[in-house]
């Protein structure tokens, strides 16, 4: 049983809430996750630079944080993810994507995040940004904004 | 009444209520003291009667009392003693005598400078004479010193008799005869003159203007024995004058003679008054004389009557209830610190009484002001208000008590709060003012009539023209009652102008006061008047203008709304204008995302196919926080910003809880309802109360297809009821008598259901017929 929750903040809207759901619950499914509970949250700048500043220590902007609620290695995934859509957007424009596109890999990739996966090394980097592809390839995310 | 079965005792519910109240207790006591301030001390208001009016009880001496002097009377007698008190002069032979010599010296000196003169003139010839001989330089000398001292001695008279000087007459008078002086005896005009001033000394010249003495008659002081004379007998300055130039006139006969002119003003300088007034004696004098003259005129013995019950007061009674008046008054100011005490409590009492008769009804009928201590406060204001500008009037000033601005009173209570209390507050400020300025009937008659005339038509004000017809009406009513009570009592005509002059300048103001008063009330108390009402009607208001722009959809929602709340208000005698002003500024939330409301979706998709049930609720749910702050941010009156939470209460977001149902009807999952409920709270009022019956009734009623009358009519039946059943109505004061009212009936033109058939174009038409679907 796949429950994702998500929370917009009001000033922010115009995501479609049901496809974010979509990517999220089908990219655990991909991973062969059956139990999960996730809070998927869409705020601004400012709620994800201070979660930075309170739980990592850095102070710079960042387009997604993912928190593990309970320990990797049960089977159920407890956790939280929030996406900066102002980073989706900037990003988005720097690299000449679509923000809707840049919105469904930030999904994917704090999605990711959450089943253990990092991106500290180039190598590590280098197999999530492959799998983001993959997935990107096959899910939906046509006007997710 | 004390029920024992009730679980609270007696003592624990008063306990209750005071805690509750002591706000508002502690308020209605210190009106009571204050307003006892400037009520007229102790018992001598009881007998105020005026001329003319039928005692309503005898009224027997209490005790011995003197029967005062009408105000009239008293200054004709002190007026008298001051004519009767002679004013005193001393008679000054030294004056006479010093003048006399004056005027003799006058003329020795005159004739030493025509000596001179004449000297001057022969040293002159001397000098002719002698000019080839060697005597010349000595003649021209005695001449030169002749002419110094001629001038020296001109100077030195025209010094002394500054009169004289500049004056043809008076330099040829010192010539020598043969230069032009005078051809007539110096010695005769000398004794002639001195004859007339002696002549007007004999008799006496007063050196006060006749006009200033209020005496009829002169005590003269000839240093032996005082001498009485009447005022016409002496003469003042001015008399003496006149006198003594008809006498210089009988003795220079000739018309020409230079001797009338030079005689009167010698007259005019040397006879000055011999009898000097004595200002001191004389007012020591009129003052005693004064405080001999009697006060009273009789007594009055202890219970005597003074007049019977119904009858009729003339001017000798009236004087002596007066009198009685000032004595209980004079007594009460010798009474004893417990008299005093007690006679103070009676006031606080008989205050406290006609107070309690407006309050009582306060908290029993209209609890909701009652509880507000600052609207207690606003009354309490006007009650002091009314009283001090009639103490001030009847007491201070001397006015007639018509010029009281009682419907000021009556006026500002049912602008700001309703005519109901209008006329409860009205009557017992009426009755307050009219035992204070003295158990007037006729005030409290009138003062009423005209409060209720005022109260009639500032009713349902909502423009300022309103005011305008109240000052006529009011003048239309002061015509009538002072009308009605003259021909009762049988006032004269001219006590009926004067009333009826007082009563019109009354009419006039009372309405322009009313309105300065009610923008200073309405701003320092955060009261809402319809009048300022009126001004959030206009479209042009910058929300309105916001929400007509940015949410056009709901713009419409909230006239159509507040066409149908205003109806439904009139229905059952609510406060329509504030129905419909809430009605137009319930939605602005909506301003914030307009586009997630389903009556702003002209195209394209529904935003909210896109998102989950609980987020679309979140969002929906916002306008109600977003509408208080816009409110907040542009100064709308709390009792509009009200409706902006209370139109929804605390009831769902019922569209969307539905789809979340649907959403998890398969699994074991509950929806929270809370998460869909509005955050409140429940209306409060009974417009609050309409405004979310119409605002859903439109909604649900714009939802129907093909809408027909029935199909109407069962849509508002169930709105209301879902209503009732989720407990929305629990907290606003409307009955079901009131709801079946708000909804009207099918064929009839109050209530909602007669405005929703004009909105659709409805001919009443039943389905029987089988034309439903002629809808047109």
């Amino acid at each position: 049983m796949i429950d994702v929750n998500v929370e917009i903040d009001l000033d922010l809207l115009g995501i479609d809430e049901k496809k974010s759901i979509n990517i999220l619950k089908s990219t655990l499914e991909k991973e062969l996750i059956s139990k999960a509970k996730i809070n998927l949250i869409f705020a601004k700048d400012e709620l994800l630079n201070n979660l930075k500043i309170e739980y990592f220590q850095k102070d710079h902007l960042t387009d997604v944080i993912a928190f593990r609620i309970n320990n990797y290695t049960d089977t159920e995934v407890e956790g939280e993810i929030y996406i900066s859509l102002e980073r989706a957007i900037d990003n988005a424009k720097e690299y000449d994507e679509e923000i809707s596109k840049e919105l469904a890999r930030l999904i994917i990739h704090g999605t990711l995040h959450l089943l253990n996966y990092k991106d500290s090394t180039e190598e590590e980097k280098l197999i999530m940004t492959k799998l983001e592809n993959k997935y990107l390839k096959d899910f939906d995310w046509n006007k997710i904004f | 009444m004390i029920r024992k079965n009730n679980s609270q005792s007696l003592v624990e519910r008063i306990r209750i209520f005071l805690s509750n109240n002591y706000k508002q207790i502690s308020i209605l006591i210190s009106l009571t003291i204050i307003l006892s301030l400037f009520f007229q001390r102790g018992r001598s208001l009881q007998y105020s009667y005026n001329i003319d009016d039928i005692a309503r009880e005898p009224i027997i001496a209490p005790y011995n009392f003197p029967i005062l002097k009408t105000k009239v009377k008293l200054e004709e007698d002190l007026n008298n003693t001051l004519k009767a008190e002679p004013f005193i002069f001393n008679r000054k032979q030294e004056i006479v005598d010093k003048q006399s010599s004056n005027l003799s010296s006058f003329f020795l000196f005159s004739n030493d400078i025509r000596l001179v003169n004449i000297d001057l003139l022969n040293s002159r010839n001397l000098v002719y004479d002698y000019r080839y001989t060697d005597k010349f330089l000595e003649a021209k000398s005695i001449a030169s010193s002749d002419s110094a001292s001629l001038s020296q001695k001109v100077i030195e008279f025209y010094k002394l008799y500054s009169f004289a000087k500049d004056k043809e007459d008076w330099n040829k008078f010192l010539m020598p005869v043969s230069q032009g002086g005078p051809q007539y005896s110096l010695k005769e005009f000398q004794k002639d003159i001195l004859q007339i001033c002696r002549n007007r000394w004999a008799i006496g010249i007063l050196d006060i203007n006749e006009s200033i003495i209020v005496s009829n008659q002169l005590t003269v002081d000839n240093g032996d024995i005082p001498i009485l004379y009447s005022l016409s007998e002496l003469d003042d300055l001015n008399e003496a004058w006149t006198e003594a130039k008809k006498e210089i006139t009988s003795i220079y006969n000739d018309e020409n003679d230079i001797r009338r002119e030079l005689g009167y003003d010698l007259i005019v300088e040397f006879m000055i008054p011999n009898l000097i007034y004595d200002k001191q004696t004389t007012e020591r004098r009129q003052n005693a004389s004064l405080d001999r003259v009697p006060r009273s005129k009789g007594i009055v013995l202890k219970d005597e009557m003074i007049v019977d019950a119904n009858q009729r007061i003339n001017e000798e009674d009236l004087q002596k209830l007066q009198s009685l008046a000032v004595e209980i008054s004079k007594e009460n100011r010798t009474l004893g610190l417990k008299d005093t005490f007690i006679t103070y409590m009676g006031r606080l009492l008989i205050i406290g009484i006609l107070i309690s008769y407006f309050f009582t009804f306060l908290s029993i009928f209209r609890s909701h002001i009652f509880e507000k201590w600052q609207m207690l406060l606003v009354i309490a204001i006007i009650y002091v208000f009314i009283i001090i500008i009639a103490n001030l009037f009847v007491y201070q000033l001397d006015f007639s008590e018509f010029l009281i601005p009682i419907t000021v009173a009556a006026m500002l209570l049912t602008i700001l709060f309703d005519a109901r209390i209008g006329f409860m507050g009205t009557t017992s400020i009426v009755l307050l003012v009219g035992i204070m300025i003295g158990n007037n009937l006729e005030f409290i008659v009138t003062g009423l009539f005209m409060s209720s005339i005022a109260i009639y038509t500032v009713r349902r004000i909502r423009t300022r023209s309103k005011f305008i017809t109240a000052i006529f009406s009011l003048i239309g009513a002061s015509i009538i009652i002072v009308l009605s009570h003259g021909l009762f009592i049988g006032h004269n005509f001219s006590t009926m102008g004067a009333d009826l002059v007082y009563l019109i300048v009354n009419s006039i103001f009372s309405p322009i006061i009313t309105y300065g008063l009610i923008i200073i009330l309405e701003v320092s108390f955060g009261i809402t008047t319809d009048l300022s009402l009126v001004e959030l009607l206009d479209f042009n208001h910058p929300l309105l203008k916001r929400l007509q722009q940015e949410a056009n959809g709901t713009f419409n929602h909230s006239v159509v709304v507040g066409n149908l709340a205003e109806a439904s208000s009139d229905a059952i005698n609510a406060r329509s204008l504030l129905c419909r002003v809430g009605a137009y500024y319930h939605d602005l939330g909506k301003m914030e995302r307009p586009e997630y409301y389903i009556e702003n979706q002209f195209m394209g998709d529904n935003k909210h196919d896109s998102l989950t049930p609980a987020m679309s609720s979140k969002i929906i749910r916002k306008h109600v926080i977003d509408g208080l702050k816009l409110a907040n941010d542009y100064g709308l009156p709390n009792i509009v910003s009200d409706f902006i939470p209370m139109h929804h209460g605390t009831s769902r977001v019922e569209y969307f809880y539905r789809m979340a149902l649907e959403a998890v009807k398969d699994t074991d999952e509950k929806v929270d309802d809370s998460a869909y409920r509005y955050p409140g709270p429940k209306p409060n009022t009974k417009e609050t109360g309409i405004l979310m019956i119409c605002e859903a009734v439109e909604a649900a009623v714009r939802s129907i297809k093909n809408p027909d009358i029935l199909k109407i009519e069962a849509m508002v039946d169930k709105v209301i009821k879902g209503r009732l059943e989720d407990g929305q109505l629990d907290e606003c004061p409307l009955t079901l008598d009131d709801l079946r009212k708000i909804k009207g009936t099918v064929d009839g033109n109050s209530g909602m259901i007669p405005v929703l058939r004009g909105i659709y174009h409805i001919r009443i038409e039943y389905p029987e017929n089988d034309t439903s679907s002629d809808n047109t």
